[in-house]
């Protein structure tokens, strides 16, 4: 697989030289490869939000480079702009950035800014929608109209329709109940088998984090804490939990089951692993 | 970024200035104001930086956030002190095209200089050392008697407070939008007047969406804690002219009697 | 302390349009020092009920009755929600004042109360949240978990006998959800503060005392966390999740306890299947 992002070195200090100087990312380096599916996991605050900012360059390095698909983003204000549409950023919360009368308008407003002609622009609002599994008929009401859930999907579709190469989504299912949860979860995974577009995919859940990433990056205090595979991630449970993040709770019931003194390994993360590991180890002592 | 922008920031203290009542300092910065364009010779004028540094030192605010704010205006500050300088007629030093340098120039635009430097200096004082709550309280109970003409004092304040209160969310909300609507490729830095117009619509409709969201969400909250308007409400921190108020007013008649008589009566 | 009588609502709707109603029948009651989860999907018509606990919404028929007061009742209204305090999900969109300990102190400024009572309310509110170091910050510098903290707090001051969360975490990281949920657990078991807690977290909903499962505008489910949460297929078909434990359990079968929530718990049940 080819490496579509590399970030080499990138710092970021906020209001430099200044009382309120902060470094908010601090010396990170790491490299993406094509298609894939990459969990980013932080608490507030450990730098994760700025770090994606930069990576369509909307915030400038104040040292360190980012290259997409090995053009250093920053090199000329041409490459600033193509990366801008090569990396789609779904922020926080995405509901609250809608605002033409239709969905559909709303949705077009990206590929409209590519500057790309009519008939590109309603195949990409269409299969946008189909996407994330907004109707035809949806398409035509006002953003405003739209439940909750559905507003979401609609400014999800929004940042699809630009067909990036990279998609980032900061914590996509922030504030939803689990059934929201699910289906945003659902079609961001479906897109990624479809369409192949490496995904990052930001929040504070190990678990949600857990379901669907090849890879882990987490992050604390502006620098990467640790990466991996979830198996690997997870066996450092301990370190996770003293960084501020939550473990899935059948990730503690297993240290809890180790600690007890049983042969058990403290990767586990989702229960379908769990039950089918229990199950073993019952018919191995049976 | 719009985050940076800092507006009448309050850094909260216990100096003798930050325990004066609201209305006492609102009062002085007037009285202040006005004896400061009283001023002449070089004693008032020594007069009127003497007591501004004296009360920046009592306050504890740090030099530097006065610089801070007194950096935004140094243009104007240049601007007219020039003007004086140019255009004071009197006792020539130099003189070049249509411009002629004078005695009385170069001091009046050091004066000018001098006047609006303690100006704002005085008036971002009161800012840092009084919180926006003390300030629209202190309004509030100095404009009290406008009630009498049914002027609506009160909602008035509290509508003061609620706008101080959702500047640094809305500015916040601002940055947010339009760092999505940029991820979008929007551009809000090319182009003509209209076209950079036209491209905040997209930053403008969300901000008001929530910002209506926000108005209603509170209105409910505040319901929910008994607002019921003015009318019987009490205060955490009821003001009350105390001691320190007394010696406040006291000092500051002096320091204005002493300039204004200084400059008029003797000429100093 | 709350007494919920057969309670319908429907949201005034323009015309043509058909009105749905987002509460169909409710009945509760909810006694002095209880800690009750209304727990429910989006849409269940669990945050419209919160808001006709306090008179926010007034039924459309049947009764709430706050301490025997009529929410319909327009005179008692003040006194229903001095009674019955109430906070909301955003916590942004709360905090009236800029400065923490001004903003602890608006209701009791409604109540017309003295300075220094306003005071002693103050710092003792805060200090319950734990809160009292930041009292001279500007609420917008704190964190979520800390705004939600000194939002409770104003509500806390007023002094009530009940408070009502509608879903107070929703918009926090972990570390804030934390926080709000010791915040709220404590109220309840050091003060004795009766405590109803809106929330879709299954999880916030295992630390009440009683669970009721709102969906469809109706109270399908009220009995302890245990007893709600072992029935896995009913919750499921009430779009709603099970602890990560019980899945676990249920999954296995074989005649584990379901109502072992808790990962201790748990652990033991799990001991003994492999033994």
């Amino acid at each position: 697989m080819s490496e579509i992002l590399k970030v080499e070195s990138l710092t970021h200090t906020y209001s430099e030289g200044t009382p309120f100087e902060k470094k908010a990312v601090d010396n990170i380096s790491f490299s993406v490869s094509e298609g894939e599916f990459i969990g980013l996991i932080g608490h507030t605050g450990s730098g994760k939000s700025t770090l994606i900012q930069h990576l369509n360059g909307l915030l400038k390095p104040t040292s360190g480079k980012i290259f997409v698909g090995g053009e250093d983003i920053h090199s000329s204000k041409e490459n600033t702009r193509a990366a801008r549409f090569a990396v789609g950023l779904v922020f926080q919360y995405p509901e609250y950035q809608l605002f033409e009368e239709t969905v559909r308008a709303d949705i077009a407003f990206g590929p409209k800014n590519m500057g790309l002609d009519k008939e590109e622009i309603d195949r990409r609002v269409l299969e946008a929608a189909e996407a994330v599994g907004l109707s035809k008929e949806q398409l035509d009401k006002s953003p405003f109209e739209l439940s909750g859930g559905q507003k979401r999907r609609a400014a999800l579709a929004g940042v699809l329709a630009m067909e990036p190469q990279i998609l980032v989504l900061d914590e996509p299912m922030a504030g939803l109940d689990p059934e929201g949860r699910k289906a945003i979860m659902g079609y961001v995974k479906e897109y990624h088998k479809k369409y192949g577009t490496t995904v990052i995919f930001v929040t504070h859940s190990m678990e949600d984090a857990a379901q669907s990433a090849q890879r882990l990056i987490v992050m604390s205090g502006g620098r990467i804490l640790m990466q991996g595979s979830p198996e690997q991630v997870f066996e450092r449970a301990e370190e996770l939990r003293a960084s501020g993040l939550d473990t899935p709770q059948i990730t503690d019931l297993f240290t809890e089951l180790k600690r007890r003194g049983l042969d058990v390994p403290t990767s586990v993360y989702t229960v379908e692993q769990a039950a089918e590991y229990l199950r073993k180890l019952k018919g191995g002592i049976a | 970024m719009i985050k940076d922008i800092t507006l009448g920031q309050y850094f909260p203290g216990n100096s003798f200035i930050h325990r004066l009542d609201p209305r006492i300092k609102l009062i002085a910065l007037v009285v202040f104001i006005v004896s400061i364009f009283f001023a002449e010779g070089l004693v008032s004028y020594g007069l009127c930086i003497g007591f501004t540094v004296a009360m920046v030192a009592i306050s504890k605010i740090k030099p530097k956030l006065i610089l801070r704010s007194l950096r935004a205006i140094i243009i104007i500050v240049i601007f007219t002190a020039l003007l004086n300088m140019l255009y004071t007629p009197g006792k020539e030093i130099v003189s070049f095209w249509i411009f002629k340098i004078t005695w009385e120039g170069i001091y009046a635009g050091f004066a000018m200089a001098v006047r609006v430097i303690l100006l704002v200096t005085v008036s971002a004082l009161l800012t840092y050392t009084t919180s926006p709550m003390a300030l629209t309280d202190g309004l509030e109970k100095l404009l009290l008697p406008l009630k009498k003409i049914k002027i609506p004092v009160h909602e008035f304040a509290m509508m003061m407070t609620i706008a101080l209160r959702f500047i640094p969310t809305l500015i916040e909300e601002t940055d947010k939008i339009m760092s999505a609507q940029k991820a979008r490729g929007a551009d809000f830095e090319s182009g003509n007047i209209i076209k950079r117009a036209k491209a905040l619509i997209p930053v403008l409709v969300p901000l008001f969406v929530s910002s209506f969201r926000r108005a209603d969400e509170l209105a409910t909250a505040m319901e929910c804690r008994l607002y019921h308007g003015g009318s019987g409400r009490t205060r955490l921190k009821s003001l009350r002219y105390g001691k320190i108020d007394a010696i406040g007013t006291i000092i500051l008649v002096l320091v204005c009697a002493g300039i204004i008589v200084l400059a008029k009566v003797f000429g100093l | 302390m709350i007494k919920i009588d057969n309670l319908h609502f429907a949201y005034p709707v323009d015309d043509g349009e058909e009105q749905k109603e987002a509460i169909r029948g409710i009945s509760l009651e909810i006694k002095r020092g209880e800690f009750v989860a209304l727990l429910g999907h989006n849409g269940s018509g669990k945050s419209t009920l919160a808001k006709l606990l306090n008179g926010i919404l007034i039924p459309v028929s049947g009764a709430v009755y706050v301490d025997g007061m009529n929410t319909a009742d327009e005179d008692k209204l003040l006194e229903i929600r001095k009674k019955a305090g109430m906070v909301f999900q955003n916590p942004d969109n709360q905090i009236v004042a800029t400065v923490v300990e001004e903003d602890v102190a608006f209701a009791c400024e409604n109540m017309g109360l003295p300075s220094e009572e306003i005071r002693r309310r103050v710092d003792t509110a805060l200090e319950t949240v734990g809160m009292s170091e930041f009292k001279l910050h500007a609420p917008h510098l704190l964190s979520g978990g800390q705004k939600q903290r000194v939002a409770i707090a104003g509500v806390l001051a007023m002094e009530p006998e009940i408070i009502i969360l509608d879903e107070p975490t929703a918009m926090l990281d972990p570390k804030g959800r934390q926080e709000v949920m010791k915040a709220i657990t404590a109220l309840n078991r050091e003060k004795g503060m009766t405590i109803v807690l809106i929330t879709h977290h299954m999880d916030e909903a295992a630390q009440a005392s009683r669970v009721v499962i709102i969906d469809q505008g109706k109270a399908v489910l009220d009995d302890t966390p245990e007893k709600v949460f072992s029935q896995v297929e009913e919750m499921r078909s009430h779009s709603l999740d099970v602890p990560q434990t019980v899945e676990l359990m249920h999954l296995l079968g074989d005649g584990l306890d379901l109502t072992k929530i808790s990962v201790a718990q748990c652990a033991d049940e799990i001991e003994k299947y492999l033994s």
